[in-house]
């Protein structure tokens, strides 16, 4: 056994107990609040991206009562659709892809933060719980126009 | 060997001593990490 200071033993569990603290409650958030990180898993031939369903026709769908699919194509410099209208209290489940590079897409104030990479297609859920205009900007620089890259979403 | 035992555990105590200054300064960085990662975390859990 080796002899570790008295002092150093507590600082030492303290330091270990937080860190599984932390992942315990990444665990029961994930499992109990249904709370994840974007999802990446499902792919597309970035080739084909634009002309396959349902990027060929981005846009929003309702698909149950106040729950909609948001299909967003990020291209070099814009997403596409440019201005979404959702009703207040929706949940939105987005669905985003792109032909082109790596692109972010990112709603300030919100927990919306997904990277968008070509081949992939990024999807996370969404309640707009408050009414207003959110803007929709790429976080992840992806060339000369890359300021200028950005959309709106009006939730009335 | 009685003496030299006795030698060692006043070097085992005075370490100890010597600890609690690093023992402080570590609490003081866990409690600041701590309170970082309760903000962040606040600031997720408001957002939702």
């Amino acid at each position: 056994m080796i002899n570790i200071p008295r002092y150093e033993r507590i600082w030492l569990t303290l330091g270990i107990a937080s860190i599984v603290i932390f992942l315990l409650l990444t665990g029961f958030m994930a499992v109990s609040m249904n709370l994840h990180p974007p999802n990446h898993m499902e792919t597309i031939d970035p080739r084909t991206a634009t002309t396959t369903a349902p990027f060929d026709s981005p846009g929003l769908r309702q698909i149950g009562p106040n729950e909609y699919e948001l299909v967003i194509v990020a291209r070099l410099f814009s997403f596409t659709p440019d201005t979404i209208t959702i009703p207040s209290g929706a949940k939105v489940h987005f669905k985003v892809t792109t032909p082109d590079v790596v692109h972010g897409l990112e709603i300030p104030y919100t927990n919306v933060n997904m990277m968008v990479v070509p081949g992939h297609i990024t999807e996370y859920t969404y309640t707009f719980k408050k009414a207003g205009d959110y803007l929709i900007l790429c976080n992840e620089y992806c060339g000369t126009g890359h300021h200028l890259m950005l959309s709106r979403i009006v939730v009335e | 060997m009685a003496q030299n035992r006795s030698i060692n555990r006043e070097n085992h105590e005075e370490e100890e001593e010597n600890l609690k200054g690093a023992f402080t300064s570590s609490l003081i960085v866990g409690v600041i990490i701590l309170l970082i990662w309760i903000s962040v975390f606040m600031v997720y859990l408001n957002r939702i």
